[in-house]
């Protein structure tokens, strides 16, 4: 199209040569051109000179380099990770870019909510993944997000004073230390019965000293019996002076406070429930006949939310019962996720200025005409705001096509130790591949290639979009 | 051609050393920061006042062994560089690139074990020179804790150390706080197996196994991960859990705080990892007597035990160790005379003495020199070492290097079996070896 102008303009111009008509224009591009030439072609040409040739580029390889790239397990992770980050995050930062343009031009302070919204584009992108990683340690104590999550699963699902946390590498079995076995249930039942009058102590190991000085714990006294009770201590058998002694109950042990304690009978049934001192004791009275065990029920060892861990090594997995090639390129790490939503943060701004100037240029008698025909605010939105917003959408959805498939900087700093082999993208693995722990240029380069090639039609069909627009 | 080499050198050593003023510049890339770029500086200034020699110092931070070999290949090398990593060092040597320092360092070649000396050398000449030294070969841990868990002295076995890690779990604690190292680099993970198999099957087997004489998936490597595994304990039991181990909260320094605490208690007893541990505590060292030492005080204790063989082992003294390697690539008179210089004994006691000093291999600075005990035990340990060998991770340049970190990681992490890990790191050995000779 814009070669049949130019000939027109040939055409028209006469008799003069074209080149001499467009001399000073020439001049004028020349430094950008020549710039142009050492900074993008320049580099363009030598990568695809150096993914055909060994690490030190002084052996050509022909196609080996590329055949590399499509057997080696990690570089397809990367392209896994690409396909869900371009399938994934367009569409989405289109749409809340999309939401916000339409309500932000509905709401009062909007120039103050669409400064907000904007705000993140211009920080770092490193600082930005940096304080999401945060956000979204693993620990409460840390993440916000998981403190959120905390606050409101402690409601239902309350941490025992013991806590003991499988993913600490704990089991309540790890606790029995004497006269107890621990449960299926995660209770921890006393060996030893006993009738009214009699007296049960169960020593308990591998507890924190944290724990006991929070609790405010004192040394363990065993009660003396009591006709009709059954009574005894709950203490942490555990003494520096003699480790290996679990049974007695040494000088400076103490004893376990704010246990919840069951006495069951031999059936497995509850009779009564009582809870420790400070000094670990406790009394069960009015015992009836028959003998007794004394329970330490599971919930004192619940660990209630521990914290999920988003940038962690787990993943979805959609489907099982692949091998195990198919099954590693079919599942969608959750770090991804934690990835693509801190990218969203970033650039939901960026696509609702687009849209919002795509919307503000709009006409609109057509949404008032349509308005008036009776349509409802959900069909002007459905019907005529987003059809005549197409060309701006497409645009904006093409332009973070380009963008994801370059990612970079956001999956380079908010990897984990447990997420960093699942989660690189092709422009993570360039960097892997070609800068970290030696020259290694030629599979880089050709990974290099590739991408160059993945975002090549996206950019055609931007051009033509720019054009169309 | 390396004889008649060496003759110029003696040459032009001998001048060097008589005149005074030589003048000129040099430049020295290096990867030292912070303090060790400060004592460096510092142990240099006598040097440059009294030959009159400017030296210009590059840090070149961790991607250096890249940028060398770039600057090597283009040739614009450095006068002298220095690399924690003897595999770019031996390709470097390999390719001819290094010139031979016995002839420069005359009588200061003395100043070096044979160990030390023998790792900078490639097919027996000298090429390095090494400036600071790191044992890998320690377990720091906190004096107040093993009191608490009622352990009165270290352990001097595996097997000992093993059941005082179950004793201190008892007690409530962490026995060893991990450090799966600064994101996801496994190099931490990866200096505790080494530590493991040197200690059991001793350096030239290591050596073999680095040079690919011996197979990833012979029984001895299969035994050094059982006792890995062991190690960790059930679950991860002994390192606080897998996922928690290799989670964000586990990484360096934050796994060294765990044990050594500057608020609240600790709660970790052990911490396995370089000599470098010490500097992120500010701790206070007690010696042999542990009394004195609470749980609760400001600046913790802090004290070590060399990582300890099987018992019945006949390796108890290979250790694992790193440092840094000088190296000449451009010889003129004035980097002759620097490198001679470093290795004097008036540069390792300047830097030693430094404010975060470093610790030297050096033999002229006598252990006794140092005012920190335990920095004084870690280098006669260092130095009396039967052999010493290098990180493998270090010894592979190039991409073997986070190949075998990722692996490593992946096998903590449960993802991959022993035997997976096995037959990965053989057949990515093999492709690295054949590529690089």
């Amino acid at each position: 199209m814009s070669g049949s102008t130019i000939n027109a303009k040939i055409r028209t111009s006469g008799h003069r040569p074209w080149i001499r008509e467009h001399a000073v224009s020439f001049a004028f591009l020349a430094p950008a051109a020549i710039w142009l030439l050492f900074i993008v072609i320049y580099p363009t040409i030598d990568t695809v000179r150096l993914s055909l040739f060994n690490e030190s580029a002084t052996k050509f390889l022909g196609l080996t380099n590329y055949k590399t790239v499509f057997s080696t397990d990690t570089i397809l992770t990367a392209f896994r990770n690409n396909v869900i980050w371009v399938l994934i995050f367009p569409f989405f930062v289109t749409t809340i870019g999309l939401i916000f343009a339409v309500l932000t031009e509905r709401i009062r302070w909007a120039t103050a909510f669409k400064a907000l919204i904007v705000m993140p584009i211009v920080f770092s992108t490193t600082a930005s993944a940096l304080v999401w990683a945060t956000m979204l340690d693993n620990s409460p104590q840390i993440g916000a997000v998981n403190a959120a999550v905390l606050t409101v699963s402690d409601w239902f699902n309350p941490p025992g004073a013991y806590p003991v946390s499988a993913t600490a590498g704990q089991t309540v079995a790890n606790l029995v230390g004497s006269n107890a076995h621990a449960e299926k249930n995660s209770s921890i039942v006393s060996n030893s019965s006993a009738r009214a009058g009699g007296m049960i102590d169960i020593g308990l190991e591998d507890v924190s000293p944290t724990t006991l000085a929070l609790l405010k714990a004192q040394d363990a006294v065993k009660p003396q019996p009591m006709s009709g009770a059954i009574t005894g201590v709950v203490w942490r058998a555990f003494s520096p002076s003699d480790p290996t002694n679990k049974t007695d109950i040494l000088p400076a042990e103490l004893g376990l406070p704010i246990l919840r304690l069951s006495l069951v009978n031999p059936q497995g049934v509850s009779v009564a429930t009582t809870t420790t001192t400070t000094s670990g004791q406790y009394k069960f009275s009015n015992v009836g006949t028959g003998s007794y065990f004394v329970e330490l029920v599971g919930s004192n060892f619940s660990s209630g939310f521990t914290g999920i861990s988003w940038l962690g090594g787990s993943s979805l997995t959609p489907v099982s019962g692949l091998g195990q090639t198919a099954q590693a390129l079919l599942s969608v790490p959750l770090a991804d996720m934690a990835m693509i939503i801190t990218y969203l943060w970033i650039w939901a701004g960026f696509a609702m200025v687009l849209i919002g100037a795509g919307l503000a240029s709009l006409n609109r008698e057509v949404l008032e005409a349509a308005r008036i025909d009776g349509a409802k605010e959900w069909q002007v939105f459905r019907r005529v705001t987003v059809p005549m917003l197409a060309p701006v959408l497409a645009v904006v959805f093409v332009t973070m096509i380009i963008n994801v498939l370059k990612v970079f900087d956001i999956v380079l700093n908010m990897a984990s130790g447990s997420s960093i082999n699942a989660t690189p993208t092709l422009a993570v693995e360039i960097y892997n591949d070609g800068f970290t722990g030696g020259v290694h240029s030629g599979v880089s380069s050709a990974i290099a290639v590739i991408l160059f090639l993945l975002v090549l039609p996206a950019m055609i069909m931007n051009l033509k979009r720019i054009k169309g627009v | 051609m390396l004889a008649s080499f060496s003759v110029v050198g003696v040459n032009s050593a001998a001048s060097a050393s008589s005149s005074t003023k030589i003048g000129g510049s040099v430049s020295v890339w290096n990867e030292f920061s912070g303090a060790e770029a400060t004592g460096f500086a510092t142990a240099l200034k006598p040097f440059e006042k009294e030959t009159g020699v400017k030296v210009t110092v590059r840090n070149i931070g961790s991607s250096g062994p890249t940028l060398i070999e770039a600057a090597v290949a283009g040739g614009k090398p450095p006068n002298i560089a220095a690399v924690p990593t003897p595999g770019s060092f031996d390709l470097l040597a390999a390719g001819k690139r290094l010139t031979p320092l016995k002839p420069i360092l005359g009588s200061e070649v003395k100043n070096f074990s044979a160990g030390w000396s023998a790792a900078a050398s490639y097919k027996g000449t000298l090429y390095g020179l090494w400036l600071d030294s790191s044992s890998k070969n320690t377990v720091f841990y906190n004096p107040a804790v093993f009191k608490a868990a009622g352990i009165t002295s270290t352990p001097t076995t595996f097997e000992q150390m093993l059941s005082d890690a179950s004793t201190i779990a008892q007690a409530g604690y962490t026995p060893i706080s991990y450090c799966s190292g600064t994101a996801g680099a496994g190099w931490s993970a990866t200096d505790l197996f080494q530590n493991l198999f040197v200690k059991a099957n001793g350096a030239a087997a290591y050596n073999n196994l680095v040079s690919g004489k011996l197979s990833w998936t012979s029984s001895d490597v299969t035994q050094a991960f059982a006792d890995y595994s062991s190690l960790l304990g059930t679950n991860g039991a002994n390192v606080g859990g897998i996922s928690n181990a290799l989670g964000t909260d586990q990484l360096w320094p934050t796994c060294v705080n765990n044990v050594f605490p500057t608020a609240g208690a600790p709660t970790a007893a052990m911490v396995i990892e370089a000599s470098f541990v010490e500097q992120t505590t500010p701790a206070n060292y007690v010696g042999s007597d542990a009394s004195s030492c609470t749980l609760t005080q400001t600046n913790p204790c802090y004290d070590y035990f060399p990582f300890p063989a099987s018992s019945g082992s006949k390796y108890v003294k290979d250790d694992q160790s790193s440092g840094d390697v000088a190296m000449l690539l451009k010889s003129t008179k004035a980097s002759r005379a620097l490198i001679k210089y470093m290795g004097s004994k008036q540069f390792a006691t300047l830097w030693e003495e430094a404010p975060g000093g470093t610790i030297t291999p050096n033999l002229s600075v006598p252990a006794s020199a140092l005012k920190n005990p335990v920095t004084a035990s870690i280098v006669k340990n260092l130095n009396s070492a039967t052999a010493t060998v290098f990180s493998m991770d270090d010894e592979y340049g190039g991409t073997l290097e986070p190949q075998m970190w990722s692996n490593m990681l992946a096998w903590v992490g449960g993802t991959d079996t022993t035997a997976q890990f096995e037959s990965t790191m053989q057949s990515e050995t093999k492709a690295y070896l054949a590529a690089n000779g």
